[in-house]
């Protein structure tokens, strides 16, 4: 009888321990108005359109030389 | 021009709105109004844009070296004897030719250094492992990258790169990337035991030939006999500078391939060996004039051949390769001759560089 008891309470424990663990937010927590935004946004419309942004895109200005690895 | 590839729209960051992130205002229809009060590299703020998620990669990196850059200012106050962020000119200079070259978060996790005229490594997608060649050797191409993948004509890569392909990450983990929230002075402090040493994976090597047993002392014999850096007879020639790559004044060489062994400048018990391979570094007591400092006051304190960990190891090199027999003195020990190039000689010195490096060169006799 001891026994069962204590394998009972063992699942139990195990149960809360994984509804823990598994409830957890794997990723922060966005602001409501901010999720789904990016999908259909001004934003993304622009960005993801190689096209328009190679027409709208500032030009680089001339490389100086000035950048180089360190070591 | 920032392209976003539609794949990042289904990952973590991706889920999240733009201007979570850079601001501006997606409701405009015209890239100027769009763009007003735009955020284009945000984790130039980490505690605002990626603390609230990543909070214990934010705090510790504030202490790591690529964000702090401390190995410049301690360098510097050494030679000049006060720390230059104690004068806004000096700062400022500093900013324009050095302090561009630091990190952030997203410099290393989703495109390329600003440093190296930057650019998405994939479609503004994070990586949890930065890329090897567009994010870690970007930077640290010139000596490192060259020597680790064998860009250096006549020099092989190094064996962990060929053919074994161990990238950055296998030795230089994020802890030590993301620093460990203790300020270090530089990179090779000795208390910055996250900064890998070969001994970490090799310390079973100690025994398996007499070469290691004579010249990796340890225990009894550490008194008796000369400690090596590995690199000592298992680098290839490596790198020297002989210029400052922003320009500046004070030394305007090329820089140069060769290989010299020195007297550990950094001696200390997390690198406690007696010799080691030293790397010319580009200064001299005026490399600082066109800033304004005509003379480093305190030149001396610090040698200008320094400890180097050199990335192109092999097992068989100049000193290791025994083929066709000969004796210890034909590869190192001829010192009584003092014509060995591998030695660095108070000869391979500028005048101005002697006293700086007097316990560093080996003495002819």
């Amino acid at each position: 009888m001891r026994n069962l008891s204590l394998s009972l309470s063992g699942c139990v424990v195990c149960i809360l321990l994984l509804a823990v663990t598994s409830c957890t937010d794997k990723y922060p927590v966005v602001n409501e108005g901010d999720i789904g935004q990016s999908s259909g946004s001004g934003c993304i419309d622009c960005h993801t359109n190689k096209e328009l942004l190679m027409q709208v895109a500032t030009p680089l200005p001339p490389d100086t030389g000035g950048s180089s690895s360190e070591g | 021009m920032v392209y976003v590839q539609s794949s990042f729209l289904t990952t973590p960051h991706g889920n999240m709105s733009c201007i979570h992130c850079h601001g501006g205002d997606e409701t405009q229809n015209t890239k100027e109004t769009a763009h007003v009060n735009i955020v284009s590299y945000p984790s130039t703020d980490p505690d605002k844009y990626c603390g609230s998620c990543h909070a214990g990669a934010v705090t510790s990196t504030g202490t790591s070296l690529h964000k702090t850059q401390n190995g410049y200012y301690t360098l510097f106050a050494k030679r000049a004897g006060f720390d230059l962020r104690t004068d806004a000119n000096l700062t400022a200079e500093f900013n324009n030719e050095c302090g561009k070259c630091h990190t952030t978060c997203g410099q290393c996790h989703v495109s390329r250094p600003v440093s190296v005229n930057g650019g998405f490594i994939s479609g503004h997608e994070f990586r949890r492992t930065p890329s090897m060649t567009n994010n870690c050797t970007a930077c640290h191409g010139s000596r490192i990258g060259a020597e680790y993948l064998g860009e250096n004509a006549g020099y092989r890569a190094d064996v962990h790169w060929l053919p074994n392909a161990k990238r950055c990450e296998f030795c230089h983990d994020a802890n030590e990337m993301h620093g460990s929230g203790e300020l270090y002075d530089t990179r090779y402090d000795a208390r910055n035991t996250a900064m890998p040493k070969c001994e970490d994976c090799h310390a079973n090597a100690r025994t398996v030939n007499a070469y290691h047993q004579r010249h990796w002392a340890d225990g009894e014999d550490k008194e008796e006999v000369s400690h090596l850096a590995c690199q000592v007879c298992h680098s290839q020639d490596y790198k020297n500078c002989n210029a400052c790559h922003t320009g500046g004044a004070g030394i305007t060489g090329s820089s140069y391939m060769t290989y010299k062994i020195g007297k550990n400048p950094i001696k200390s018990d997390r690198r406690s060996y007696d010799y080691t391979v030293v790397r010319h570094i580009p200064v001299a007591p005026t490399t600082f004039a066109s800033w304004g400092i005509d003379n480093l006051a305190q030149y001396d304190s610090e040698p200008t051949w320094k400890y180097a960990s050199p990335h192109n190891i092999q097992r068989w090199t100049a000193r290791t390769d025994t083929t066709g027999g000969g004796e210890c003195w034909s590869k190192c020990h001829n010192n009584w001759v003092g014509s060995l190039k591998t030695y660095l000689r108070e000869s391979d010195l500028e005048n101005y560089e002697r006293q700086a490096n007097q316990n560093v060169v080996i003495p002819t006799n």
